[in-house]
């Protein structure tokens, strides 16, 4: 079966319509992950924009009809360590164990329980969606933003011009706990986004499992909502979210046919607006070398 | 439970589900502040299913083999226009917006 007759057949967990803004790559995410993990699953969804979108339903207007906790911030991961164990000792073997968190949640605040949980072999799945900040509060800056990104803790303006830093890469961070599946994904390429989930949940059978996708984000990084799925594809060509896999240690690393340039990428995002010529070398230059470690990673 | 009774009752409380926030949705209903509206040409439309790929509000479903859309959440982003690989998708006007 196609991912698109995938798509077609099963039921949205989360019914339709939410108060997430136009385009919203991390709802797109939110959604797909939900929906191939289907009802007989438990979710927790951190605070951040899923969350205060109404994951839970919103206002009478919407609702999930599996159940899914709002925990806080930085305890998702040891949450719901908690419970795949509960549901590990009655048997349940075939309930999925999902979180679904920002990258707030993930690099930064959830950090120390997310690196336990995949330490101690937790039989769920985590995704993060990363859409570079904490959009939920209005665009603050966290450790996986792009470097020379104005956000409203690190605005381009007279004293500095956007980040200082270079983003963190969490998923190879995670890849070196040795877990069961760790992958990164982007919504433009669907079907790889499907398979990836579809393998995720499976790994989660046998132990911790981590998806890292890429999530644009129209309203924070100022661009036009409908460009949303191009600004993802873009992202993916530029090598910014490169999509690998690694399955039991074993890393596999999709090529990338058509490649182009970080400074064809940041064109028309208005975060990226005042990025001078060294900071887009900067970025060109992690970039490639992210690659050129994950090419010889896929070469072993 | 038998896996397919199972299946059949989480249908039948998630259809439930879905007409009972349709009737209590009225006022939120986002057809009241949506500026534009994705209008399918069925004519041009071959079913291909690369909008329910990309909608992020769920609001495109298939009805057996054919896509179609369903206005109720939908909040007029235009990705699916935008993504429609034979443009049968065009952003229209919404007819029901209030100023």
């Amino acid at each position: 079966m196609s991912y698109i007759d995938v798509l077609k057949q099963t039921q949205n967990v989360m019914t339709p319509g939410s108060s997430a803004c136009q385009g919203c790559g991390g709802e797109l995410i939110l959604r797909r992950v939900m929906q191939i993990a289907g009802n007989n699953s438990v979710f927790a969804v951190p605070p951040g924009c899923m969350a205060g979108a109404g994951v839970d339903g919103w206002n009478f207007s919407n609702g999930c009809t599996a159940p899914i906790h709002i925990t806080l911030l930085d305890n998702t991961a040891s949450f719901m360590s908690g419970v795949s164990e509960m549901y590990q000792r009655k048997g349940r073997q075939d309930v999925n164990i999902v979180a679904i968190a920002g990258d707030g949640a993930t690099a930064d605040c959830g950090f120390q329980s997310l690196s336990g949980a995949a330490e101690r072999g937790t039989k769920m799945l985590y995704v993060c969606y990363d859409n570079e900040g904490y959009m939920n509060t209005g665009y603050q800056r966290s450790s996986t933003t792009s470097l020379g990104s104005s956000t409203s803790t690190t605005p381009a303006g007279a004293a500095i011009n956007g980040k200082e830093q270079q983003q963190k890469y969490v998923p190879l961070i995670m890849a070196m706990h040795n877990i069961e599946y760790c992958a990164t994904a982007s919504p433009s390429n669907m079907a790889d986004l499907v398979a990836k989930i579809q393998k995720g949940l499976e790994a989660s059978k046998r132990g911790f499992a981590y998806l890292h996708v890429f999530s644009p984000c129209p309203t924070g990084w100022k661009f036009a909502p409908d460009q949303s799925i191009a600004v993802a594809r873009k992202a993916v060509a530029a090598n910014l979210c490169p999509i690998w896999e690694c399955d039991k240690g074993v890393f596999k690393l999709t090529p990338n046919r058509r490649p182009i340039t970080i400074a064809e990428f940041v064109a028309g995002i208005g975060k990226f607006k005042k990025l001078t010529e060294e900071e887009i070398a900067s970025i060109q230059s992690l970039v490639d070398e992210r690659w050129a470690l994950l090419e010889k990673l896929a070469a072993e | 439970m038998a896996a397919d009774t199972q299946k059949e009752v989480q249908a039948m409380l998630y259809q439930e589900l879905i007409l009972a926030l349709r009737d209590r949705a009225g006022d939120s209903d986002s057809e009241r502040w949506r500026v534009v509206r994705p209008v399918m040409d069925k004519g041009r439309c071959t079913d291909c299913g690369a909008c329910i790929e990309f909608c992020p509000m769920a609001t495109i479903f298939a009805d057996g083999a054919v896509i179609r859309i369903r206005y109720e959440g939908c909040i007029g982003c235009g990705i699916c226009a935008v993504n429609c690989r034979i443009h049968a998708i065009t952003m229209e006007p919404s007819p029901d917006w209030h100023n």
